[in-house]
């Protein structure tokens, strides 16, 4: 039997709120973050998108960091989350050395590289801006402010590397590698990637509308989110509880194309079953599918089919939040993760916004927030470019 | 516990492409930069692929081909990638886009092969392997990450194969831009280049060029914990310091990157003979991926090229038995490995 793993702690930033307080009452009521774009300076001001509310200079003052210190957006948005959820978990700089930071992005400090690159080629005035350019330099930006992790690593599977990133230290647990990880992601918003996925015509001029007929594409959006993953004993000697427990972990491949997802949703079925078996469950025990539903046809048609495999006639409870925070990318996998926490602690569905229409062969996803089961496990569905497709199961913890 | 082997390993570098000759034969290695010798790409990829997929994806799945021909295992269960930078080349061609032709001219092709999991994802499309598959990109770290990532699915019983592979590549206006931030080029240093390394890691000893013994990852240690760190891993392979056969470093004439070397060899392993690779196949992001290659196919040949060694202490008699392999970035994270020779070679 394996020794379960708690989730200690959580915290979560995005267009719908700096914390899981303000998350929880944005998913309660049905508000969403997409809008109008603020911070962004991009050309497309025409495209909605889910923006986490303050601004780098408001985000810089609340972290106490100096106007003149180079910093960038992802690794901002990586120090708010992360503060709430090592608060949470009660961990001192001391646990923090035998302790592991997994934090996935792709983006990094994509942010300033695309602001300041004719320098970059010119000049030495924004050197700084280059070495903070890689993926790696944001996840130290973001350990280093807490002090001394045992571990860091940074996975970068496009949009399902927070998800991956959990994954990840859940294998360091449970390979005995390390006690306790804390494990997510971090991503700000680009033109670099806006101008991608325009380029690849999939982003809606309105607001999203995951899993509708009508859907035409995805709203992107920004944030970050951590959990706090522990060895049930280690946990339980420091005299912390979890509410839930991480009990499955499934990282499949695709396998078919470099952007498109295959029709059947192979990579996504492998990545649900594997996270299943990895649990011990059944289908019929899932309460809740918090959907990847990015909003585009190809995705939410091929999640559907898997989904259908997987359940057959009777698909649980199933919503994409992505209509509430945008499609945070690489960050995605751990706010969904942490949207999951909040369900099962606080005992809701959270709604699939703008739907409308059934699409042919798809699901009718969640529109009644009041759930007509208690939520016990939940499916959390991550899936990127490159068919890096991920699961979780994470279920309500039942007091010993 | 079920022992970990590395069974073939391929790579495209400053040295002749998918080939040893740099054991007996090395390229000397000149100049600030210097970009990767191809192989003829038109033996191994479609006409199409070779027209589509750029050079990193393109390097990548022909030392993967390779070595499914090799060995025969056509479906891996796992891909591990570790790259520092991912596909660089298509990421400067959008961010020149943007900067000179502002927001209009985004082409779709170069994005969507701009992402760091690219590669495994192409490398998963042509193995049809739909098992584990990750991307690490974490600095000079990026390939330790996958082969520790890969390390741990073979301890939790879930595979018996994996691809692991460290892939950059580099454009010469990188490489200038890496220069200014002292990264690369340093006085001294051998060229900045590219990095292609395939490797395939078995649970099954046959046809093996080594074992993969131990594994260790360290961020920020102290001088006392990297000692720790050391003392555990030698220990659970249950070997002495004086038992190993040399440790191979990653000094690369950088004085600054060099000291920590110097410190980690004078302070824990006096006394055992120092080897060098970088020098051969350059220097950059994901370059401790040719470490586990060197040493791979020293331990299946029995010998240690006349070029490696480097430092003061002489080679021991014999056959090499077992290497530790260290990579380290200004001494804020360490990873260490040991790799041992198969019983009876």
């Amino acid at each position: 039997m394996k020794e379960p793993i708690w989730i200690t702690g959580a915290g979560i930033v995005s267009a719908i709120g700096l914390d899981k307080r303000e998350t929880l009452d944005s998913l309660l009521h049905g508000r969403t973050g997409i809008g109008p774009m603020r911070h962004l300076q991009s050309e497309h001001r025409e495209l909605p998108v889910g923006e986490v509310r303050l601004s780098d200079e408001e985000l810089r003052a609340r972290l106490g960091i100096a106007p003149g210190m180079p910093t960038i957006r992802t690794a901002l948005l990586g120090m708010l989350a992360l503060e709430e959820a090592l608060e949470e978990a009660r961990l001192t700089a001391d646990e923090l050395l035998r302790t592991a930071f997994v934090s996935g992005t792709t983006v990094g400090g994509m942010d300033q590289s695309e602001r300041y690159y004719p320098d970059f080629l010119a000049n030495d005035t924004r050197n700084a801006y280059i070495a903070l350019h890689d993926c790696g330099a944001s996840t130290e930006l973001i350990a280093d402010r807490f002090g001394r992790f045992g571990f860091v690593a940074t996975p970068s599977t496009a949009c399902s590397s927070a998800l991956n990133a959990i994954i990840l230290g859940a294998d360091l647990i449970r390979s005995g590698a390390f006690d306790r990880v804390v494990a997510g992601g971090s991503e700000c918003l680009t033109k670099f990637h806006l101008n991608g996925f325009n380029a690849l015509m999939i982003l809606d001029r309105e607001a999203c509308r995951p899993f509708d007929a009508t859907r035409v594409g995805l709203n992107l959006g920004e944030g970050a989110a951590y959990v706090v993953l522990e060895r049930a004993s280690t946990a339980r000697s420091r005299g912390v509880v979890a509410s839930a427990t991480l009990d499955g972990c499934g990282n499949a491949c695709d396998a078919f194309h470099q952007t498109a997802s295959s029709p059947g949703g192979e990579g996504a079925l492998r990545a649900m079953r594997e996270a299943l078996e990895d649990a011990g469950l059944a289908p019929e025990q899932v309460d809740y599918v918090n959907a990847h539903g990015t909003g585009t046809p190809n995705n939410d048609a091929s999640e559907s089919a898997a989904l259908k495999r997987l359940f057959g006639d009777r698909v649980p409870p199933v919503s994409s939040t992505k209509s509430f925070t945008g499609h945070t990318t690489s960050a995605s996998g751990a706010i969904e993760t942490v949207i999951c926490l909040l369900a099962l602690r606080h005992q809701f569905l959270p709604v699939n916004l703008n739907w409308r229409e059934a699409m042919p062969e798809g699901i009718r996803p969640v529109v009644e927030s009041r759930p007509q089961r208690e939520i016990r496990h939940v499916l959390c569905n991550s899936f990127g470019f490159g068919g890096n497709d991920s699961s979780l199961l994470l279920s309500k913890r039942e007091e010993a | 516990m079920k022992k970990i082997y590395i069974r073939a390993a391929e790579q495209i570098s400053l040295q002749q492409p998918l080939s040893e000759a740099w054991m007996t034969d090395p390229v000397s290695v000149e100049g600030p930069y210097a970009p990767a010798a191809d192989p003829d790409f038109r033996t191994w990829l479609t006409p199409a692929e070779s027209r589509r997929l750029g050079k990193i994806l393109k390097r990548a799945l022909v030392t993967a081909l390779s070595i499914v021909r090799k060995t025969g295992v056509e479906h891996p269960d796992a891909i591990c990638v570790g790259t520092g930078l991912g596909c660089m080349v298509n990421t400067e061609h959008l961010l020149e886009t943007l900067c000179r032709d502002g927001e209009s001219m985004f082409s779709p092709t170069h994005f969507m092969q701009s992402t760091h999991n690219t590669v495994a994802s192409l490398l998963a499309i042509h193995t049809k392997s739909h098992g584990h598959n990750l991307t690490c990109s974490h600095k000079d770290l990026s390939f330790d990450l996958a082969l520790f990532d890969a390390w741990m699915q073979f301890r939790l019983g879930r595979i018996r194969t994996a691809l692991v592979g460290g892939y950059d590549e580099l454009t010469p206006s990188y490489y200038t831009l890496l220069r200014r931030i002292g990264y690369l080029g340093a006085e001294g240093e051998v060229p900045g280049s590219e990095t292609t390394v395939t490797m395939l890691l078995t649970d099954d000893s046959k046809d093996a060029l080594c074992e993969l013994a131990g594994l260790r990852i360290l961020y920020r240690p102290t001088p006392e914990e990297l000692r720790q760190g050391l003392e555990h891993l030698l220990g659970e392979a249950g070997i002495t310091c004086g038992e190993l056969s040399a440790v191979i470093t990653g000094v690369n004439g950088s004085r600054t990157n060099d000291a920590f070397y110097e410190a980690f060899t004078s302070q824990l392993l006096p006394g055992v003979p120092t080897l060098r690779y970088r020098h051969l196949f350059g220097t950059g992001y994901t370059a401790s991926a040719f470490a586990p290659y060197v040493a791979a196919h020293c331990l299946e040949r029995g010998f240690i090229p006349e070029a490696l060694p480097y430092g003061s202490v002489p080679l021991r008699e014999g056959a090499p038995r077992t290497l530790l392999l260290v990579n380290q970035r200004d001494g804020k994270q360490y990873s260490l490995q040991l790799l041992r020779a198969l019983c009876g070679n």
